[in-house]
């Protein structure tokens, strides 16, 4: 519509908003408000535009959010599966543990993600940084707690147990400790 | 055979909350888009409330045999209750600037249901909130006691509130997988049920069709309501916690307006609805019940008033002895609200009161909501619709002050980044009514109410 077009339209229906005196602090209400409204209307419409994501329905799959998690932490596309295959065989009382970058935020997303899907197992983080440091992104047990598996999310495994890692994808190898 | 499981499960919702809109509203004549708006939020509320409750004493299937009876029963009463004594009334449309707004108010909800089919339930979504109804799932419908004892998912907020994830618990039980994608199905009645509130509220307080089809459209030209982390379509909590602050901020107007027992009945139901939707709930129903002991004192109505609250201080009470009955991990983002505190922190509210004034401004997320409001509260007082402008502007800038001030208590390390990624989300929860203040600034000066 243009903005003749909106002037004619709104001048026409100008009672629903109260317009209906003829003195001039209607009328200058009235124009404000249309204004205003016009400015809402387009700023808003501007923003909402830009918002909208343009992509296939994610209803087809039950793990859609999962996954792109998954995408963007390890790049693998079916990361919620290939975490759950690579996580069920442990026992369901034993607890695991994702190593990685001490001052990365994606170590606390590798954890999280993990520990959805890993459920009822629990999932800690234990970030390695420089010595003298202390990594803000550690989340570590109280009690001892033995893992029955370390997950090495970009940072390698260390030489003692590099033998017994496997790759799940480039970013993220597990070891597997009892 | 899923459409048919979701189906059934939309339909047992919507039967519970037939019967429990038909139990709260007032009889005679009523409006057939507020029936449909407390008929979305009761029954959902209801389910999720009978979900969590019923789960205490039996898993699935036994749990969805006994949380359908409930719902079938609430409905049946509704029924015939609604048989005799409801006069249902349906809106008239007349007119192109009506036609207009009409086409308007449904093109909205095209695409909120579009995007809420589009996207992903993002961060929040799945890790606050979907892994609650995940986990229950995998117990047999009803969440179980280690997920609140088990230190390693202090992370996912066990003490956050259950409304949201008993809703999508019970989704999974008829589908029998949790499904994060179909999920999604939910959200757009939320939508459905902010829009009717705005229609009704902008008739009942106006008189004016147009004013309040104006109201349902508002909500279309602020981005960050439709699409976006938070918006109506993502999935998370704020969309529906801001939709029952609206219905129990116009409960409260229309109590302010026609006192009636019904409005006042309403209002105590959705205020107890807020914590039960979202953590921050109590504080909204805290800023809710103060102000409305301000409009029941000249009445003398303070009895009625505090005793609306009754339903409120259950599911609060409730909700704090069985986080403690299940020794929850004690919420860590906030330290100790002491003085001293407070006297330490309170320079941060410098850092808040700027920051959320840039947050009014961001216009590719609010548009010109925030600065319109602003002109439509003065409009509304200086029309001499001081009654209606001093409510709304209390509801809207009491919760957003205590937000900021909660800040001063914040125990993480950079605390501003606790700032920059909650508070835009805490003021969503006064947006709807932010909303219908614009609207209401619309109408004409001398409109009385109508009931």
């Amino acid at each position: 519509m243009s903005s003749r077009a909106s002037a004619v339209f709104f001048a026409q229906n100008s009672r629903a908003f109260a317009f209906r005196s003829g003195n001039s602090a209607h009328v200058i209400r009235t124009v404000l408000w249309i204004l205003l409204l016009g400015a809402f209307a387009v700023v808003g419409v501007c923003g909402v535009v830009q918002r909208i994501e343009w992509r296939p329905p994610v209803f087809r799959s039950a793990t859609s959010t999962t996954d792109e998690v998954a995408q963007s932490l390890f790049g693998s596309n079916n990361g919620t599966e290939l975490l759950a295959k690579a996580l069920e065989k442990f026992p369901q009382d034993s607890a695991l543990m994702v190593v990685g970058p001490g001052m990365d935020w994606r170590l606390s997303e590798m954890q999280y993600l993990a520990s959805y899907v890993a459920w009822p197992r629990p999932v800690w983080a234990l970030g390695q940084v420089e010595a003298g440091h202390l990594s803000i992104f550690s989340y570590l047990p109280k009690d001892d707690v033995k893992p029955a598996a370390m997950l090495f999310y970009i940072s390698e495994p260390p030489p003692e147990l590099a033998a017994h890692a496997l790759t799940l994808a480039q970013d993220l190898k597990i070891v597997t400790l009892q | 055979m899923t459409a048919v499981e979701i189906l059934i499960a939309l339909l047992l919702i919507a039967c519970a909350g037939f019967g429990a809109a038909a139990l709260a509203l007032p009889r005679g004549r009523t409006d057939v888009p507020e029936f449909v708006a407390v008929a979305i939020l009761f029954g959902g509320a209801f389910v999720s409330l009978a979900m969590f409750l019923c789960g205490v004493v039996c898993a699935d299937p036994l749990l969805r045999i006994a949380v359908s009876s409930c719902a079938l029963l609430l409905g049946a009463i509704g029924f015939f209750k609604t048989r005799k004594t409801f006069a249902f009334e349906w809106p008239r449309f007349s007119g192109a600037l009506c036609l207009t707004l009409l086409a308007l108010v449904f093109a909205q909800t095209i695409l909120v249901t579009w995007q809420s089919i589009a996207q992903t339930l993002r961060w929040d979504g799945v890790f606050a909130w979907e892994i609650k109804a995940h986990i229950a799932f995998l117990n047999g419908g009803r969440i179980p006691s280690a997920y609140f004892t088990d230190w390693s998912r202090a992370w996912s907020h066990p003490q956050y509130p259950f409304g949201l994830p008993m809703l999508e618990d019970w989704l999974y039980c008829w589908l029998g997988e949790p499904h994060q994608g179909l999920v999604k199905v939910l959200f757009p009645f939320v939508y459905i049920a902010a829009i009717a509130l705005l229609f009704v509220a902008g008739k009942r307080i106006t008189g004016d069709i147009r004013i309040a089809l104006t109201a349902a459209a508002l909500p279309f030209f602020v981005p960050c309501l439709i699409v976006g982390p938070g918006s109506a379509s993502c999935g998370w909590a704020d969309f529906p916690i801001a939709t029952v602050y609206l219905a129990a901020v116009f409960y409260l107007v229309d109590y302010a307006t026609n006192a009636t027992r019904a409005s006042l009945r309403l209002f105590s139901l959705c205020a107890a609805l807020l914590p039960w939707t979202k953590q921050e709930g109590v504080i909204l129903a805290g800023c809710l019940f103060l102000i409305g002991i301000f409009v029941a004192l000249p009445r003398r109505e303070l009895t009625p008033m505090l005793l609306a609250a009754i339903p409120l201080a259950i599911v609060v009470i409730g909700w704090k002895i069985f986080l403690a009955a299940m020794h929850a991990p004690p919420q860590s983002d906030f330290l100790p609200f002491t003085p001293d505190t407070f006297l330490e922190n309170w320079d941060r509210i410098g850092f808040v009161a700027k920051f959320l004034a840039g947050e009014a401004i961001r216009w590719s997320r609010w548009g010109v909501l925030w600065l319109v409001m602003l002109v439509a509260l003065c409009d509304l007082a200086r029309r001499g619709r001081e009654r209606h402008a001093v409510l709304l502007t209390a509801t809207i800038a009491l919760p957003v002050a205590i937000y900021s001030a909660v800040y001063i208590f914040s125990a993480w390390p950079n605390w501003r980044a606790h700032v920059s990624t909650s508070l835009p989300r805490l003021i969503m929860d006064v947006s709807l009514a932010a909303v219908l203040a614009i609207a209401l600034a619309l109408a004409p000066a001398k409109t009385g109410t109508h009931k």
